[in-house]
C-alpha cells in the first residue's frame, strides 16, 4: 500500500527529522557564538530556508507532488516576495532619518555658514 | 490503427491538474496562507528595519532556548504525522492512532509552552490589562514602545490560532481512527491534514529565528 502512494519510508522520515534537529541546533548554537549581525542573519535565514525546503520537500510530498501542484505555490511565493520588495522603499526612508544623524538640508545650511564667514 | 492511435491522444490529454479536487484545495488554502503570513512578516520586516532603536531580547525578556525547544516540538510533530500517514497506508491502526495522538499533544505542548512566553511577557510589563482587556503597550520605557509587543504577539498570535485549528482536525482524526473509521481508504484525509500541520511547522521555522535570533 505504501509504494502504491510512492511516499517516502520511515527511515528517512526519521534521516530528515535528525536533519532539522540538527540544523536547529546550529542556528541555536550560532546565536550563542555572538556572530557578526550580519553574519548572524545570513546564518539563521539560510538554515531557516533549508529546512523549510527538506519538510516541503519530504514531509509534504512535493518531491513528488510538486509537478502537480507547482502552478498554485509558484505564484504565491513570487507575490510575496514582490510584497517584501515593495515595502524595502519605505525601510530605505526611514533608515536615512536615523536619530543623531542630520538632514541634508542641515548640513547644507552650516556649509553655507562657514562659507560667509570665511 | 488511425482510430487507435486517436484513441491514445485521447487519453493522454485530461482538463485541469492530475490532483485530486481535495489535494487542489488545500494547496489553493495553503497559498493563500502563504500570502497571509508573508504580509505579516513584509509587515516585520519594513517596521523593524525601518527603526534604529530597537529592544534588545533582554528588554522584551526573549528566550532563545525556548524558541529552539518549541522548534524542536513541531518538528518531531511533522514527523510524527507523516508515521501516521504511513500507519494509515498500511492499515495500521494501533500505529495510526498513537502516532495522531502523539502529533495532537506535541502541538498543544507547543500552546503551553506559548502560554508560558506569554505569560513571562505580562510578568516582564509588556503587556497591560485595562477594563479586563489586554493592551500591547509597556509598562515602562522600552525602545520602540509598544511596536514590538505589538509584533510578537500579532505574528506568534496568529501562528498560534493556526497550531489551535491544526489540533482540532488531529484530534478529530484520532476520533475517527478509535473509532475504527480511518482505514487506507482515507488516506487523503490524513494527507491533507497532514499538509496543513507541516504548512504550520514552515512557518514557526521562519518566526522563530526572526523573532528571537534576528530580533
Amino acid at each position: 500500500m505504501a509504494e502504491a502512494h510512492n511516499e517516502p519510508s520511515d527511515k528517512l522520515y526519521l534521516t530528515i527529522a535528525g536533519s532539522l534537529a540538527v540544523l536547529t541546533g546550529v542556528s541555536y548554537i550560532g546565536d550563542l557564538m555572538d556572530l557578526p549581525r550580519g553574519a548572524l542573519i545570513c546564518l539563521v535565514l539560510a538554515v531557516a530556508v533549508v529546512k523549510a525546503t527538506l519538510v516541503a520537500t519530504f514531509f509534504m510530498h512535493l518531491k513528488v507532488d510538486w509537478t502537480k501542484v507547482k502552478i498554485m505555490i509558484i505564484p504565491a511565493i513570487l507575490l510575496a516576495c514582490v510584497l517584501v520588495f515593495a515595502l524595502l522603499p519605505d525601510i530605505t526612508l526611514a533608515m536615512r532619518e536615523k536619530p543623531g544623524k542630520k538632514p541634508p538640508a542641515e548640513k547644507s545650511k552650516s556649509a553655507q555658514a562657514a562659507v560667509k564667514t570665511q | 490503427m488511425a482510430h487507435a492511435h486517436a484513441h491514445a491522444a485521447e487519453e493522454h490529454y485530461e482538463m485541469g491538474l492530475p490532483v485530486s479536487n481535495a489535494k487542489l484545495a488545500m494547496w489553493l488554502f495553503l497559498a493563500t496562507e502563504i500570502m497571509f503570513f508573508m504580509g505579516l512578516i513584509a509587515s516585520y520586516i519594513a517596521l523593524r528595519f525601518g527603526r534604529a532603536d530597537w529592544p534588545t531580547p533582554d528588554d522584551v525578556g526573549l528566550n532563545v532556548s525556548i524558541g529552539a525547544l518549541n522548534t524542536v516540538v513541531l518538528i518531531v510533530s511533522s514527523v510524527t504525522v507523516v508515521l501516521a500517514l504511513s500507519a494509515t497506508a498500511r492499515g495500521d491502526r494501533n500505529q495510526q492512532a498513537l502516532y495522531l495522538a502523539i502529533t495532537a499533544a506535541l502541538g498543544l505542548t507547543f500552546m503551553v509552552i506559548k502560554a508560558f512566553e506569554y505569560h513571562a511577557k505580562y510578568e516582564h510589563g509588556l503587556v497591560q490589562i485595562v477594563n479586563g482587556w489586554p493592551v500591547l503597550q509597556p509598562t515602562h520605557e522600552i525602545a520602540g514602545g509598544g511596536l514590538w509587543p505589538s509584533l510578537y504577539f500579532t505574528l506568534t498570535g496568529f501562528h498560534g490560532l493556526h497550531v489551535i485549528g491544526g489540533v482540532v482536525m488531529l484530534v478529530m482524526l484520532l476520533i475517527q481512527s478509535m473509532s475504527g473509521r480511518l482505514g487506507p481508504d482515507k488516506y487523503e484525509r490524513v494527507e491533507l491534514i497532514g499538509l496543513y500541520w507541516h504548512f504550520v511547522d514552515v512557518v514557526w521555522i521562519f518566526l522563530f529565528p526572526m523573532l528571537y535570533m534576528i530580533g
